[in-house]
């Protein structure tokens, strides 16, 4: 586990060496590089998963009682 | 005066959509989505409509949400009845109401801030969120970090003096960074706590005394702490213009002795001219099960449980979406977006099934007034 | 146990070849100098009917030269203010010079006929110009006096910059008709 986090910590300090120009921003800006690419469709799966799985919610967390017992 | 749910939901809606229009007038930009989403597995079936609505102009985001999950437990593919679970046999609905807004402070820092409210029958939360982010290194990166902390009551439809509480107080912190211009790498790391009443009241977890009949059936009784952990590093990457790919992974562990692995692939494909997206998903999910998780209880334990989501599971998910963009009307282009996904669920030690398909679909339509 | 340092020290040695090769694909070429006030730049490129235009050819014209894309939100909120000043203008002499940095043409082409622009849209998908200019955000106007010097840059585009850029451009005409004036 420590070096997958030394890794990942490589990959963002190996990153912030990079620049990318305002005007090479088009594929960066664009809806389908958004997380998630959308919000409500990200919701309706997160709590599907939420009444099915026990590592479900977290980061997408849906709040409140499922109904789904 | 009594109200009833679908009155009440009715009301809610009509406010809410009178709310959007005498705010639209102040704002740039107003969208409005009616949608409907279905899911059916072998445990029963729910019916989500839902109705949003969004304001917006240069540095202000209003939106509210009222969506009702129709639940019904009744099932006409299930060969056997889930016997530890009483809940099936209820038909209800739950209302869930949510008011939100962004406001973007400067060109680098966003806040946003939101309350969602629920009501079902035995169940009713209330819960509120914030998050603030913020662009650093030269706009190369952002942070976000969000808080949020809820309250639910849970209680019995068919016991009126049962009443428990929940209190979920969260903290997620998440960093994204541009590595070139069509690759950005994010991780986010999650952290949850949950005090309070986590067991189904309805669920019986039966005892067995060594025969095939069980002894007794007792309440299930989960702990009443639950700390929970997710770590989720991801990239998104567009190797071309019109197409976009989201590879994730994500860790999670609690105290409860889960631990889960998700893998995701998620394709988008978006045409020049914006008319149509189609897009593709594909996860993959394997759990193990809690520590007071038993196939079958032969003895009284202080902690049991018949919930299949605590069970040692799989689950292999595929999916996809279709969302066109017609240019019916000059300035109010309005968005028409299908969905499918069907999930296979494994069970390695649940009594009650091994295995079972799931299928959700949904339909959503947007309107954008300028 | 020596097996597992062995395997270990391993892994280790493989993390710093990815890290390696990592900065080596993301450390890109530095940005060069960017046009600033005081600076006379020119450029050629194409319009998007083909045609060549070329920045010294409007020498004697107050020019804005915009460095914008349709995936920008500002730079599309700044469109319908370019086209009521190039509409209320171009009579006195004001030239605008759409610089597009799209990479998707059809989008281009697309918002030039549903927002009626009248001034040229040039091309620029492979991005040389925008590399010589090295605008700081997008969008960044550049407003060029007659002698072709670049006078004002203005960078973003918020509802609230509208009235400083018009003056900025009145002021630029009114000197460019002084000059013509004089020299007769």
């Amino acid at each position: 586990m420590p070096k997958l986090f030394v890794l990942i910590a490589a990959v963002v300090l190996a990153a912030s060496c990079t620049s990318v120009e305002p005007w090479e921003r088009e594929r960066l800006s664009h809806d389908c590089m958004q997380v998630p690419v959308d919000a409500d469709q990200a919701r309706t799966e997160a709590k599907t998963e939420a009444t099915r799985e026990g590592a479900a919610g977290g980061i997408q967390r849906t709040g409140g009682g499922c109904g789904c017992n | 005066m009594q109200l009833s749910a679908s009155s009440a939901g009715t009301l809610l809606l009509t406010a809410l959509a009178l709310a959007a229009v005498c705010v639209a007038a102040c704002f740039d930009r107003a969208t409005t989505t009616a949608s409907y989403q279905h899911h059916q597995d072998d445990t029963g079936r729910i019916s989500t409509p839902e109705v949003r609505s969004t304001v917006d102009n240069e540095e202000l985001q209003l939106n509210t949400r009222w969506s009702a999950d129709v639940i019904s437990g009744a099932t006409p593919v299930a060969a056997a009845p889930d016997a530890y679970s009483r809940a099936s046999e209820f038909e209800q609905t739950r209302h869930e109401a949510q008011v939100g807004a962004n406001w973007q402070q400067s060109a680098e820092q966003q806040w946003a801030g939101g309350v969602t409210a629920s009501h079902e029958p035995d169940y009713d939360a209330l819960a509120l969120s914030t998050a603030v982010s913020r662009d650093i290194l030269d706009r190369h990166a952002t942070v976000i970090v969000g808080a949020d902390a809820g309250f639910d009551h849970v209680g019995r439809v068919d016991d009126p003096l049962f009443s428990r509480s929940l209190w979920t107080v969260g903290v997620a912190v998440e960093f994204s960074h541009i590595i070139n211009p069509q690759l950005v790498a994010h991780l986010g790391w999650d952290f949850e706590t949950r005090s309070g009443f986590q067991s189904n009241p309805y669920r019986w977890v039966p005892v067995y005394d060594g025969s095939h009949r069980p002894a007794l059936m007792l309440h299930e009784q989960h702990p009443h702490r639950r700390v929970r952990n997710a770590m989720e590093p991801m990239v998104v990457w567009a190797p071309h213009h019109e197409l976009f790919v989201h590879m994730g992974y994500r860790f999670y562990a609690d105290d409860w002795g889960v631990r889960g692995h998700t893998g995701q692939l998620r394709l988008f494909h978006a045409d020049d001219s914006d008319r149509y997206r189609t897009g593709v998903r594909l996860r993959g999910y394997t759990q193990n099960d809690a520590r007071f998780y038993r196939e079958r209880y032969d003895d009284v334990q202080t902690l049991r449980t018949g919930d299949p989501r605590l069970s040692r599971m799989y689950s292999l998910t595929a999916g996809g979406r279709l969302e066109l963009r017609p240019e019916l009307f000059d300035r109010h282009r309005p968005r028409l977006s299908l969905n499918y996904d069907a999930t296979l669920y494994r069970y390695a030690n649940y009594p009650v099934r091994s295995s079972m398909l799931a299928h959700s679909w949904g339909l959503n339509l947007t309107m954008e007034w300028k | 146990m020596n097996h597992l340092k062995t395997t270990s020290s391993r892994s280790v040695g493989s993390i710093w070849i990815w890290i390696g090769a990592l900065l080596t694909l993301t450390v890109g070429p530095g940005a060069s100098a960017e046009v600033t006030v005081g600076d006379q730049p020119d450029f050629e490129l194409t319009d998007l009917d083909g045609e060549s235009v070329t920045l010294s050819e409007h020498r004697g014209d107050v020019v804005i030269v915009d460095i914008w894309a349709t995936w920008c939100d500002p730079c599309r909120q700044s469109m319908p203010f370019y086209r009521r000043l190039y509409d209320e203008r171009s009579d006195d002499g004001l030239v605008i010079l759409a610089i597009s940095v799209d990479e998707n043409q059809t989008a281009v082409a697309d918002f030039r006929r549903e927002h009626r622009l009248p001034f040229s849209v040039l091309v620029d998908n492979d991005h040389k110009t925008a590399d010589a200019f090295s605008p700081p955000g997008m969008p960044t106007s550049y407003l060029i006096d007659a002698d072709g010097v670049v006078r004002y840059r203005h960078v973003g585009f918020r509802q609230n910059d509208a009235d400083k850029l018009e003056r900025y451009v009145d002021r630029l005409l009114d000197e460019s008709n002084e000059h013509e004036e004089t020299d007769r």
